[in-house]
């Protein structure tokens, strides 16, 4: 028997606006960040990833590269906050593992942080 | 009484201001100072005054910014990629545009740069001032022409005729302290080659104008890059000028006199 499409209608699921999010791991973090790192340099990723092998598992960044990184992986984990203000220094945005660590590290304080806003 | 300087590089030109400036007891009005080549700089200097800077910022740092991150704010150069050719502009842009959300975390007012690329007209939205420059500039160097002071206009808001770049918002920048210090930059040609002049209306000496100088110059090198002219020299003219250190000032005189002159040696052992 044919359902009629106002009965299908009430079957539908609502998407939530932000999807859930497993806590990403500290090499995920890496990850995104290289990528994003590389459409900040408008370069692949794997050239990123070559130079941060040959540096020996280190990449720096300037900070206004990091600020820019930081929004696109915000961007990627559905719009979340990842950083406080006084992350935002200088001295805190130097490389590729220095801000995945930071955004390892605010991840749970962040998303309360967002949710003040 | 205006103090005029007019050095070839950045460093000279910022160590003979500052020294101008003590001299006229440390604050002035309508310092002038030109760069010949608002590219170059001692790399010497800059350290020694990010040393300065960075002394104070391990107390507090909010007290003051990094050189490079004074210039930032100005031109982030990091996001104008040469590596995408023609797309590097569009590619800087966008980078704004993305970033204008974290950067207004520490910068509530915004950025001097998106005050140039994304001005808020009530009406029209976000004028890009710089891609506006760069078509006009493009089309003067199609058509041949050697200077461009013609196009300038004495303007409040951005115009489409004009080669220069309002950075304050008539009505919404009320504050008579803080952004915007910079209130206007223009462009123009003069025998072939492409120059700027920038407006402070106050400028902390000590604090920015070396990382504004660095700034300034980049501006002119992106807009003469992409508008296919060889750039010229820089121009700032800072209405107030202060060296910080008088009337409840950021430091103590010994502190800056003590400065210049370690920055007075790096430029005279380099010349």
């Amino acid at each position: 028997m044919t359902q009629n499409p106002s009965e299908r209608q009430t079957e539908m699921v609502t998407i939530p606006e932000v999807l859930p999010i497993t806590i990403p791991t500290r090499l995920e973090l890496i990850r995104s960040v290289i990528v994003a790192l590389a459409e900040v340099r408008g370069c692949s990723s794997v050239e990123l990833e070559g130079e941060m092998h040959k540096a020996g598992g280190e990449l720096e960044m300037e900070s206004p590269e990091a600020v820019a990184v930081l929004s696109k992986v915000e961007r990627r984990y559905g719009g979340r906050r990842l950083a406080k203000v006084e992350d935002l220094e200088p001295e805190e945005l130097t490389s590729v593992t220095v801000l995945a660590g930071l955004i390892h590290s605010r991840w749970p304080a962040a998303d309360d942080d967002r949710s003040n806003e | 009484m205006a103090i005029f300087v007019s050095e070839t590089n950045i460093s000279v030109a910022w160590v003979t201001g500052l020294t101008k400036l003590i001299e006229a007891g440390g604050e002035a009005v309508n310092l002038i100072v030109a760069i010949a080549k608002p590219l170059v700089e001692i790399q010497e200097v800059r350290s020694t005054l990010d040393e300065f800077i960075a002394a104070r910022r391990m107390g507090n740092r909010k007290s003051m910014e990094k050189v490079s991150t004074v210039a930032n704010t100005l031109f982030p150069q990091s996001w104008y990629r040469a590596n995408l050719g023609e797309a590097a502009a569009d590619h800087l842009y966008e980078l704004e545009r993305e970033t204008r959300s974290a950067s207004h975390r520490t910068a509530k007012h915004g950025t001097y740069f998106e005050r140039m690329v994304a001005w808020p007209d009530p009406e029209k939205g976000p004028v890009n001032q710089l891609s506006r420059a760069i078509e006009r500039l493009s089309a003067a160097r199609e058509r041949g022409h050697q200077r461009g002071n013609q196009y300038e206009v004495g303007v409040t808001g951005p115009m489409e005729e004009g080669i220069a770049a309002p950075i304050v918002v008539p009505g919404h920048d009320n504050s008579t302290r803080g952004f915007p210090c910079l209130s206007h930059i223009s462009f123009s040609l003069h025998k072939g080659e492409l120059h700027l002049a920038a407006l402070y209306r106050s400028h902390d000496y000590v604090s920015r104008a070396y990382g504004n100088y660095i700034g300034l110059g980049r501006v002119l090198s992106f807009v003469g890059n992409e508008s296919g002219w060889p750039i010229g020299e820089v121009t700032c003219i800072s209405s107030s000028a202060t060296s910080e250190f008088s009337r409840g000032g950021n430091f103590g005189k010994g502190a800056v006199e003590d400065l210049l002159t370690k920055c007075v040696a790096l430029v005279e052992s380099e010349q």
